[in-house]
């Protein structure tokens, strides 16, 4: 479904990305997880084809996106969702305006359809009710909502989601990473960004590990967590104690 | 050097993304609610900032005109003066800078606001042109609202040439009108009500440039909506020149 092959991204000079190859299967969930900066978001802005890698192959559904022209890549595009680390919602829009934002423009829906769509949309991140509310007057975790909301109205085949917990706070945090475990059950094929592990941990069995633009490791959590590699153990260090101190409370 | 090649390479984009609004322009049907709401908030929103630009400079033009002809008792004169001078030159002058720096600031710091906070990379992440749906229906509510402003400033300036006609220089009302209207010919309309469609397309092309391609944050976006903002006053005044220029020459 999303392929990179040997990417490479450079931007003013400096090399961005280095001999990045990711396989993502239809269905099925990546996790992207790594220190800020290491890439990861710029992983994404590649595979939606907003910037272009000097080197390399970006393929999506079938279709090599490498090389197409801005306007060429609108179609591809329509495919994916994305939900954005700062959600990027329409500030001067309501809720349900920023929800149905896409909608009119993708398919023919009439305007009773539309509503449809947004009321059920707004549902399934649970805010119903918040229809006529501008963003400024929304907490984190409900703008987060409604950007996966948006993201979610046009029923996309591919969610990618740039660090959706960071900067919530755990209870809102969980909520969400149970509603990209929601979203995942109706058969989207998922990349999730993240520096958090523990949520790299609840949403995929399989983890990529980045560090300055290049991928380290991709490995199941378990032999990740036995890696001789010195920055994956970095990395896993602090679990690994937590993992250490909760065995050796429970031998005695 | 360095300076001449990067505003060499600023015209080279600044043309190409010209190119690109001309060809979102034929699909701007498909917005035209995006275009309705901008003729709304830079055309209808905008008709104080035209009507008192254009009162107040045929105010003043009536004044200082008056006075230097006063002296050769040529009075009846003032109201050709005012007529030829605000349809011609000032009442396009007046409304085009005012609205380069209303239409300009207005565009600027609402686009590049956008790209700030990843606004116009989610739409393209969402397969929506942000020239299409942003840019496109500012450049034509800009077209069409440019021309009905300058109308009102030509109009309010010439009433407000009569009022101090009246009484400042105490002269009948119909001797105003009589050589206001004489004088106007159809080359003089023709060039007053080109000149906004020139200046509108300048204006809105330019300021939404610089709104797109903003980055570094918040002094960034100052100095893009500062830019923006002086060089479609240039613009405006250039045309203008240009304009000046070629009708004496030529018609
Ligand atoms: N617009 C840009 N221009 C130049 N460099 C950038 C730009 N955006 C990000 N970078 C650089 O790219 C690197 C990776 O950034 P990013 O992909 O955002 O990392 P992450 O999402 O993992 O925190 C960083 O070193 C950052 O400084
Ligand atoms: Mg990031």
């Amino acid at each position: 479904m999303i392929t990179l092959n040997n990417v490479s991204l450079n931007l003013e000079g400096k090399q961005i990305l280095n001999n990045i190859s990711l396989n993502v299967c239809e269905g099925k969930t990546a996790i992207i997880l790594g220190p800020s900066g290491a890439g990861k978001s710029s992983v994404l802005r590649v595979i939606l084809g907003l910037w272009r890698p000097q080197k390399g192959t970006v393929i999506i559904d079938g279709e090599d996106i490498t090389n197409k022209s801005e306007n060429q890549l609108l179609h591809v595009r329509r495919k994916m969702g994305m939900v954005f680390q700062g959600n990027a919602l329409f500030d001067s829009l309501t809720v349900a305006e920023n929800v149905c934002y896409f909608l009119k423009e993708k398919e023919n829906l009439t305007e009773k359809e539309i509503s449809f769509r947004i009321k059920e949309s707004l549902e399934f991140v649970n805010l119903e009710g918040t229809d006529d509310l501008y963003p400024a007057q929304l907490s984190g975790g409900m703008k987060k909502r409604v950007a996966i909301a948006r993201a979610l109205a046009f029923k996309p085949c591919i969610l990618l989601y740039d660090e959706p917990t960071t900067g919530l706070d755990p209870i809102n945090a969980k909520s969400i990473v149970e509603l990209i475990n929601k979203v995942k059950e109706s058969g989207t094929t998922t990349i999730v960004v993240t520096h958090i592990l523990q949520d790299a941990i609840i949403l995929g069995d399989k983890l990529t590990l980045m560090n300055n633009g290049k991928i380290v490791e991709t490995n199941t959590v378990d032999n990740l967590l036995n890696s001789s590699n010195n920055f994956v153990q970095d990395f896993f260090f602090e679990i690994n104690q937590e993992l250490k101190i909760l065995k050796h409370k429970s031998v005695i | 050097m360095e300076t001449f090649t990067k505003i060499l390479s600023g015209l080279q984009n600044y043309t190409l993304f010209v190119k690109d609004i001309i060809r979102g322009m034929f699909r701007c049907f498909k917005y035209k609610d995006d275009a309705l709401r901008e003729m709304y908030l830079i055309g209808a929103k905008a008709f104080l900032v035209a009507l008192g630009g254009g009162l107040f400079v045929g105010i003043i033009l009536a004044i200082e005109v008056g006075h230097q002809l006063e002296l050769f008792g040529a009075k009846t004169l003032i109201g050709r003066t005012v007529s030829l001078g605000m349809i011609r030159e000032i009442g396009p002058i007046i409304t085009g800078l005012l609205l380069a720096a209303r239409t300009g600031a207005k565009n600027t710091s609402e686009l590049g606001s956008m790209q700030l906070s990843e606004q116009i990379d989610a739409l393209r992440a969402f397969g929506t042109s942000p020239v299409d749906r942003l840019i496109v229906p500012r450049v034509v509510a800009a077209l069409i609202m440019f021309l009905p402003l300058t109308l009102i400033a030509d109009i309010t300036g010439i009433l407000g040439g009569m009022f101090i006609t009246i009484t400042t220089f105490h002269m009948d009302v119909s001797f105003y009108w009589h050589s206001a209207l004489d004088a106007l010919l159809l080359k003089d309309l023709f060039v007053g009500f080109l000149k906004p469609f020139f200046f509108a397309f300048f204006i809105a092309t330019i300021s939404c440039y610089y709104g797109i391609y903003t980055k570094g944050g918040t002094t960034g976006l100052g100095k893009n909506t500062i830019k923006a903002v002086v060089s479609s006053s240039v613009a405006v005044l250039v045309i203008d020149f240009i304009f000046t220029k070629v009708v004496w020459e030529v018609m």
